[in-house]
């Protein structure tokens, strides 16, 4: 294991190392953005454009029983309006990752008659200019009959609950077991027994970019051209023309510069697949832009997890059994990856980087009157993180424990891996114990400690929280998917093609919507071409000029997609040596390259690259059956998929009397095996912190009563964050040719349990055992005050 | 998010505009733009609908600033920015400066204007707030009138009976603190957008014991609306600023008279509690300044 520190990562920069792979290089790709020259689908206009504005329901459940387009279909500037009956032949958007057994419900292009959730599209306008359509809209006259919301998934699953959808019963899309099971057998012996409960509040995820569509449909040729804001390109190809019955060699995905997904952004929607047959309907292209507003209620939520979990120790703080029954709520249809999500993402992980004996889960999927719920950032990853890290401290705290002590005395032990959890997961590889003492080291803890004696000595609040978070990233292995109902495959595609000036166009099935792939990309390929980062051009997001690929979502980009660079890469790389070799007389064993310069070992005989390029394209001297061109294709396919992981610790003091939060400190040690670029590296860990934390401190979708989110939802500005303390461990992977693993989640991941771990040290010596997300002043001092008065009305009692 | 359409006015005088507002039929509904920092979002999100848009921004004279005997006249169309830079503000009323650091930020700030937000009484208006412990007047003309009103009257009273249709504020006028006061504004910020959820605006004169002689206080972000809190001005007089615990005795009876307004950030009576301890320890930081 090494330790890299900020400062030796940043002084490798000095341009004369020969590799790329590891340097901080700064995003390549930036300087278009920075000078507002991105091209988003918003900013494609195309000849005879038509614009589309949605009529959506104010409504979480009600019936639709009057809609009135006349006066819309007249008003200036209108080509057509659709209600759902207009549109009869349209299928529902499927969801594609459906757990085996679950009761599906797609999500309707538009209301066939029942709303089942605030923002459901009830009507389309298209006409000329897109506020003509806004216009328009408004004078689309609906009534609605209006019924009571379902909103918790707690409720929902209650004997009598009303069901959102008339055929499924309990409201129940799936229920998932997992585990060996025998939870209490273990616990009755146990010395300490604790009942724990814990929410992940529900999330919206914020891109800065909305969801954007234009769909451009020619008549001429009956192609179709489909713009979208999309992570997965590929994917949208494939399910848009599955649900539309259009032939798929005609479709042609292009996601240009994508502003922000987090998740969302690689699911179906309704909005697509009407868009796509409206341009068939009408033979113009039909655009629409999400407003703010609408990415509130229209697009995906994410978490919304409800938990309780049982947990059994020895004396010692040693877990010995640990039994979690969630509910999820997962909306008002299944989304893309719907029943996935809270089942699998969450109960495999559910025993974090520990060995636990025993352990039993149950998970149930549940429909609300509520906007679909679906990956978002760690996307089912945090639940399990937060749950086992409160469990965690919980037993510490019960036992007057150590936090810190307590983990080492959980840790799967290095002699132990790769390690099949109990409930399912395997964990390829980590050194949790060295992580967490350097983490524990960085950050001084014993004086920390010191600290906080000092502070409650005061009657200062002070808290210190740590979390071990682990995830699996970088999804690969087709079967296994197949297995789980995820219809997608494990694989990234990669063309990597020399031409004969010497540059290099890389084509990557994986998808940039803000990660900096043009940059680390550059830096795989060009570690094994032997040329620097500039020559090289990286080119995503056009499944024409991509045909094939999976896409970017669970941190895989780099251990799946950079994998399939490298290896392509290393394909071509060995083709020029060995026409080098020919060239310089000498075999391609001997030969080397450097700065764009092949040369014997001897150094007495080079050759430039771009020699040798032209070489290969043109065929002139060199023996016939090296054939002709540089240019290989890679599909990788991961069998395992890799485990990152890493320990957090935050630091922080409480008013009080007013229940504030001051998140004094807040570290991060991420092992995400080898890095590519440190620089972007950290970048990923500081955005997904500003998410984790958001999640912990700030955010929630805060529903009303009809299933309307709060007027003003929160995310956190700079001035609400830290400055973040970041480190890495670094175990390679043994799943990959990169030794990557992934980092883009870790810090969504691990920030909420270490933030709630602190909040909950801080306030435990009150007597506040559970607190629950997002840790606002006034719940913080809710429960304080609950507590005091718990207190006082003992005092009182005796 | 587009607005409804409406017919857009850019008179050149101040004039002109009161001429393209006065007589209007009953059908129009006007509203004014100053620096658009909260029109535009009510107009986006259809919140208002006016069929007619009268901007006030190529109105020369409204630009204007003009220090007058005890005071300062600040034009319509002043931007926040360029008012808090004036030499008064530094001199004569530092609390907008702490305003200034605490309200919007920098691409608000240089668009809106300081009347606009008065006009806006946004229940957590920090300007407005400060504006009352200066006692701002504002200056409103029709065609055939001109007249003055005190912002706290102005702020106190439901929209719809603050201007008449054909009126429109030509400028504010705002007094100089006392010689020797001291002052603060003090927020505590509502996560989403960073308005206040409890926000006090202080003026103090302090006696040689440090007692608090004279004090104005002002509250905005719990309250339904921006407003002095008066009675409580007055019991303060005299009274040692840095006793929190007397402080805290004298002010909660005062706020329990008051309406207040809530989210789910923070409640109605979360902002209660909230504003008590923003004023308490506003006054005991200030008495040890
Ligand atoms: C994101 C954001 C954050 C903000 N945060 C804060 C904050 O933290 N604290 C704070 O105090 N404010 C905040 N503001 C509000 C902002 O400071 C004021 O609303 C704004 O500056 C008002 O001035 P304006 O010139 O932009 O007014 P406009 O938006 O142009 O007008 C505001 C209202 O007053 C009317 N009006 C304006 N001028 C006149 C006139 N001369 N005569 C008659 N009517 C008039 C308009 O018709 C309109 O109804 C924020 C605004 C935004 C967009």
């Amino acid at each position: 294991m090494s330790a890299i520190s900020e400062s030796s990562a940043a002084s490798t920069d000095t341009g004369k190392e020969t590799t790329w792979i590891g340097r901080p290089l700064p995003r390549m790709e930036d300087q278009r953005f920075l000078v507002g020259k991105g091209r988003y689908v918003d900013d494609i206009v195309l000849p005879n454009q038509l614009f589309a504005a949605f009529v959506r329901s104010p409504h979480g459940h009600a019936r639709v029983s009057k809609l009135d387009l006349s006066k819309a279909r007249s008003a200036s500037g209108v080509v057509a309006a659709y209600g759902g009956s207009d549109i009869q032949g349209l299928k529902d958007v499927p969801p594609n990752w459906v757990l085996p057994g679950s009761h599906v419900k797609g999500r309707p292009p538009l209301v066939r008659e029942t709303v089942r959730h605030v923002g459901e599209a009830v009507a389309v306008i298209i006409a000329e200019t897109q506020a003509e359509a806004v216009d328009a809209a408004a004078l689309v006259d609906v009534t609605y009959e209006v019924y009571p919301a379902l909103i918790d998934q707690n409720l929902a699953l209650e004997e009598g609950a009303p069901r959102v959808h008339a055929d499924i019963k309990n409201n129940t899309a799936t229920i998932m077991p997992a585990g060996a099971g025998g939870f209490d057998a273990a616990a009755a012996e146990a010395y300490l027994n604790i009942k724990l409960t814990v929410k992940n509040q529900r999330l919206i995820p914020f891109p800065i970019e909305p969801r954007a569509v234009n769909a451009d449909f020619d008549a001429a040729t009956s192609r179709l051209t489909f713009y979208s804001s999309n992570q997965i390109p590929h994917m949208l190809r494939r399910m848009l023309a599955a649900a539309l019955e259009f032939p798929e060699h005609k479709l042609r995905v292009i996601s240009p510069d994508v502003g922000g997904g987090f998740g969302p952004k690689m699911h179906f929607y309704p909005e697509e697949l009407l868009l796509a047959w409206l341009t068939t309907q009408l033979a113009r292209p039909v655009k629409w832009t999400e407003t703010r507003s609408e990415n509130n209620v229209a697009t995906t939520h994410g978490r919304d997890h409800n938990m309780v979990a049982d947990i059994a120790a020895d004396a010692d703080g040693k877990i010995l059994a640990l039994r979690v029954r969630g509910v999820a709520n997962i909306g008002a249809y299944l989304s893309s990856m719907g029943t996935g999500v809270p089942t699998i993402n969450v109960a495999l992980f559910l025993l974090g980087v520990y060995a636990i004996p025993v352990s039993e889960a149950l998970i149930t999927c549940v429909y609300t009157n509520t906007t679909p719920v679906d990956a978002y950032r760690g996307a089912g990853r945090p639940e399990a993180a937060y749950l086992i890290e409160r469990a965690i401290d919980r037993v510490a705290l019960e036992l007057g424990l150590d936090p810190a002590e307590v983990r080492f005395r959980n840790f799967i032990q290095p002699e132990q891996l790769p390690y099949r959890q109990g409930v399912g997961t395997k964990i390829d590889s980590g050194q949790f114990a060295n992580t967490l003492n350097l983490a524990l080291e960085k950050i001084n803890y014993k004086a920390l400690r010191r600290e906080q004696e000092a502070a409650r000595a005061e009657g200062r609040l002070f808290g210190v929280g740590v979390s071990n978070y682990t995830e699996t990233c970088a999804m690969g292995f087709g079967p296994l998917l197949g297995a789980i109902g995820f219809d997608r495959g494990g694989y990234e595609s990669a063309l990597v093609r020399v031409h004969p000036d010497g540059h290099v166009s890389v084509f990557s099935g994986s998808h940039s919507h803000g990660q900096g792939h043009v940059t680390t990309f550059a830096q795989i390929a060009a570690d094994s071409l032997g040329i620097t980062p500039d020559e090289i051009e990286v080119i995503q997001g056009d499944t024409d000029q991509v045909p094939f690929g999976t896409g970017t979502f669970n941190s895989r980009s780099v251990a799946v997609g950079g994998s399939a660079i490298k290896i392509a890469a290393d394909r071509i790389a060995q083709k020029m040596k060995k026409i080098a070799g020919h060239l310089l007389q000498s075999s391609p064993e001997k030969i080397f390259v450097s700065q764009g310069v092949f040369g014997t070992e001897d150094g007495q005989a080079t050759i430039r690259a771009r020699d040798v390029a032209k070489a290969a394209w043109t065929g002139h001297n060199i023996p016939y059956d090296f054939g002709i061109g540089l240019e290989e294709t890679e599909f990788y396919h991961p069998v395992d998929m890799s485990s990152p992981y890493g320990a957090h610790i935050a630091v922080v003091e409480i008013d009080r009397e007013t229940g504030e939060v001051d998140l004094k400190r807040y570290l991060a040690v991420d092992d995400c095996g080898v890095i590519i670029n440190p620089l972007l590296a950290r970048g990923q860990v500081h955005g997904g912190l500003a998410q984790g934390i958001g999640q912990a401190l700030y955010e929630t979708a805060a529903l009303d009563s009809d299933g309307r989110p709060t007027a003003e939802p929160s995310i956190p500005r700079s001035d609400m964050l830290p400055r973040f303390e970041t480190d890495h461990t670094i175990s390679p992977s043994n799943t990959n040719p990169l030794g990557a693993k992934g980092i883009g989640e870790a810090g969504a991941v691990g920030a909420p349990p270490a933030i709630a771990n602190a909040i909950i040290d801080a306030l435990w010596p009150l007597g506040v055992k559970e607190v629950d997300m997002p840790f606002t002043p006034e719940r913080v001092l809710n429960a304080i005050e609950e507590a005091v008065g718990r207190d006082a009305k003992k005092v009182a009692a005796q | 998010m587009i607005p409804h359409s409406f017919d857009y006015m850019r008179p050149q005088t101040l004039n002109d505009a009161l001429k393209e507002i006065e007589n209007l039929t009953p059908q129009t509904e006007v509203a004014i733009l100053a620096g658009g920092q909260s029109l535009l979002s009510a107009l986006k999100q259809r919140r208002i609908n006016p069929n007619l848009i009268v901007d006030l921004g190529a109105i020369s004279d409204l630009s204007t600033t003009r220090e007058v005997s005890d005071g300062l006249e600040v034009g319509a169309m002043v931007r926040q920015v360029e008012f808090v830079g004036h030499r008064f503000v530094s001199a004569h009323a530092p609390i907008f400066q702490d305003v200034a650091a605490a309200a919007g930020d920098p691409m608000i700030r240089r668009n809106g204007t300081l009347v606009g937000a008065f006009c806006e009484v946004d229940p957590r208006g920090d300007w407005v707030a400060a504006g009352l412990v200066h006692d701002a007047v504002l200056e409103i003309s029709s065609l055939s009138e001109t007249r003055r009103e005190p912002l706290e009257s102005f702020a106190g009273k439901p929209k719809e009976s603050r201007l008449k249709s054909n009126e429109l504020v030509t400028k504010c006028i705002l007094n100089a603190a006392p010689e020797n006061s001291i002052s603060a504004y003090r927020k505590c910020k509502h996560n989403a957008v960073g308005w206040s959820i409890a926000g006090v605006a202080v003026v103090l004169e302090l006696d040689k014991e440090r007692k608090c002689r004279a004090i104005k206080l002002a509250v905005a972000g719990a309250t339904t609306f921006p407003q002095r809190l008066r009675a409580l001005e007055l019991e303060l007089q005299g009274v040692d600023l840095s006793d929190e615990d007397n402080l805290d005795q004298l002010i909660r009876p005062h706020l329990a008279a008051l309406e207040f307004f809530g989210d789910s950030y923070a409640s109605a009576g979360y902002r209660e509690k909230r504003l008590a301890i923003q004023i308490r320890r506003t006054l005991a930081e200030l008495s040890k300044s």
